[in-house]
């Protein structure tokens, strides 16, 4: 009994070489959000938000910047600049500015994804102008900007108005042949941020963007939807606007290939779409089945036509964001495919919008 | 008043009930799972795929195996996280494309599959009956499904371009699961990772301690169970890097691929010396 008490004690004695690992909450800053810009003199500039854990305090966050050549040399800078010891676990949300991303944010993204400390759900967002600048203003009533972007992006990426951008989704499109990354895009309006778009990336570069009010129509090309909302403005009548607001989306994305004889490929991109009508100003009577196809058509053909605006603006820009050459890919055989320069073929090709709409239903309202 | 008591009665009887039956309960499930085998057998046989006896109880803690088996199964639970963002489409229809020497790749793959050879040093404890045969496979097609599903989930939820460049997938896997009261789970999942390393690493002792008590039959087993690990975690020493760490896995996985084909082999080999040598004494 006394030697096994023995070889406990000893045992307990190397739980002593934890002590150089020690991390205590009160000491740590753990950084929230970091925004990356790049400056003229190509230097980066980082600026990192650690909330203040002390109750007493007024002031919710600090905010430690620095002008470095690289994100781990921003680090060292910053544990110049603060009391606390800097780590990067917590990280919700890196903004990159639209200079630095439309450079390319391959290298930012690597060293990001090789820090083992970093989780694959830290999000993505391009800032419209300085990234820096954005998370250093305050926002009223927000205490801490970077904690009102993240929340507002999830917020939003839960209805799928715009994309949910973490490294993960980032990284597995970067990396896969055939499909583009996409990320929000805000910027500071004023006295508010605001979710300005998404950013279409070829490779690791932002190259063009979609409007806001388009999001929910790309996430209804990109992949299969379980949430949604979307206003229809379908024109006049009678002086009149009209109006329809169609929530609770239900879609499913298809994607089909065709090979034509002269080697072409025409590519099929349908969604179908499931959803109930909440507001409607015009003069159909959604009772009626005959006046709800004829809603869904209208509808459906103000989806159609918008999808392929957003298709020929993709391929002038040359991004595969709907991830249509995946499809390719997967219709072709090693040989063919690796043969294909996609990049070449892509702005080419012959792409049909098509879309399917049903009303569910219409609300407790005839 | 009345109406407490009898409470506090039933929860005191739920609780104890909770606690006697759960071995009870543990059986059931396994019992439903696999009828035709006892629960005993398959939880020892999943905690080492190689291991399957129920009647060498001093061999291995039945109990601690229960535990472990348990620990270990409702991970599996956890690739539920993944279907969302599983898509057909990255799987690719290139099979076996672009690859390099399937051969080189196929054994260092082999590797993982180890263990079943131990199950020869059990032989000589082992009633020879089918069920205890039959309880090998079974651990083994237990690690090949779940390898099988971790493979299928990798593939479904990275781009086969990432694949190639994430060094722990497993591991990012589980960093991708955030729980709504806890995140980062990896760092505590990896946790019971290291038991079943150990189970594995105490049935290779185990092995080891048979065989080299054949050849120095006067070492006192303490003492040799000791030197022996003192000896394997010296040796874990001598590699610096962990690309050294991964050559010596490697080289290490070679050797145990050449005992569990090599030595059946010299075993038959050995056995039809012994028959003819038999043979023609008589």
């Amino acid at each position: 009994m006394n030697n096994k008490l023995f070889i406990s004690m000893a045992v307990l004695l190397l739980l002593t070489g934890c002590k150089s690992d020690e991390r205590i909450l009160e000491k740590l800053g753990m950084v929230q959000t970091s925004s990356y810009d790049l400056l003229e003199n190509n230097k980066l500039k980082v600026t990192s938000c650690v909330p203040v854990i002390d109750p007493n305090s007024t002031i919710r966050r600090e905010l430690l910047s620095a002008e470095v050549d690289s994100i781990k040399e921003a680090r060292l800078d910053f544990s110049r600049q603060t009391d606390l010891k800097v780590v990067s676990g917590q990280l919700r949300d890196s903004l990159f500015g639209a200079k630095l991303a439309k450079a390319g944010v391959e290298d930012y993204i690597d060293t990001l994804l090789r820090d083992p400390s970093i989780a694959l759900g830290v999000r993505i967002t391009v800032v419209e102008g300085d990234a820096g600048e954005l998370l250093t203003k305050n926002f009223k009533p927000h205490t801490d900007t970077g904690r009102y972007i993240t929340h507002m992006l999830e917020k939003e990426a839960a209805g799928n108005s715009i994309p949910a951008t973490t490294f993960y989704e980032f990284s597995r499109d970067y990396n896969d042949d055939g499909i583009d990354p996409v990320t929000p895009i805000v910027k500071d309006a004023g006295n508010k941020v605001l979710i300005d778009g998404i950013a279409l990336f070829q490779e690791d570069r932002y190259v063009t963007k979609i409007s806001a009010e388009d999001g929910i129509i790309f996430g209804l090309f990109r992949d299969d939807l379980r949430q949604g909302e979307i206003a229809i403005n379908l024109g006049q009548e009678d002086g009149k606007k009209v109006v329809v607001m169609f929530s609770s989306l239900l879609n499913k994305r298809k994607i089909k290939v065709h090979h034509l004889e002269d080697g072409r490929f025409k590519i099929d991109l349908s969604a179908s779409i499931q959803g109930s009508v909440l507001e409607y100003t015009g003069k159909q009577k959604l009772n009626e089945e005959k006046d709800r196809n004829e809603l869904e058509k209208q509808i459906s053909e103000y989806i159609t036509a918008r999808a392929q605006k957003m298709v020929q603006q993709m391929q002038q820009y040359n991004v595969d964001s709907f991830g249509i050459g995946v499809h390719v890919r997967n219709s072709l055989s090693y040989k063919e495919w690796k043969a294909l320069n996609w990049r070449e073929v892509y702005p080419e090709i012959e792409v049909e919008c098509q879309t399917k709409v049903t009303i569910k239903d219409y609300g407790k309202y005839s | 008043m009345d109406t407490l008591s009898f409470l506090h009665r039933l929860s005191v009887c739920l609780v104890d009930l909770r606690l006697h039956d759960r071995e009870k309960i543990c059986a059931f499930i396994s019992d439903a799972l696999f009828p035709d085998y006892e629960s005993d057998d398959l939880q020892v046989c999943y905690g080492h795929p190689s291991f399957s006896n129920t009647y060498q109880r001093d061999l291995f803690d039945i109990q601690n195996s229960n535990a472990f088996f348990w620990m270990m199964t409702w991970m599996f639970l956890l690739l539920l996280w993944f279907f969302p963002a599983f898509r057909w489409e990255r799987f690719t229809p290139f099979i076996l494309q672009g690859g390099h020497d399937q051969v080189k790749g196929g054994i260092e793959v082999y590797a993982a599959f180890l263990g079943y050879e131990l199950s020869i040093l059990l032989f000589p404890y082992v009633e020879k009956t089918k069920k205890s045969m039959a309880a090998i496979y079974v651990g083994n097609a237990m690690l090949s499904l779940s390898y099988l599903c971790l493979a299928l989930i990798c593939f479904g939820f990275f781009s086969l371009g990432q694949l190639k460049r994430l060094l722990y997938p497993v591991l990012d896997l589980l960093a991708y699961i955030q729980l709504p009261f806890i995140e980062r789970l990896e760092n505590l999942l990896y946790g019971f990772f290291l038991f079943l390393i150990l189970m594995t690493v105490v049935m290779y002792w185990w092995a080891a301690e048979e065989a080299v008590k054949r050849i120095v039959p006067k070492l006192k087993t303490t003492v040799l169970v000791f030197v022996m690990m003192a000896v394997s975690y010296a040796i874990s020493f001598i590699p610096k890097t962990l690309d050294q760490v991964n050559v010596w896995i490697t080289n290490l996985g070679y050797a145990a691929v050449g005992i569990a084909f090599g030595f059946p082999i010299l075993l038959l080999i050995v056995l039809l010396i012994q028959g003819k040598a038999r043979s023609s004494h008589e």
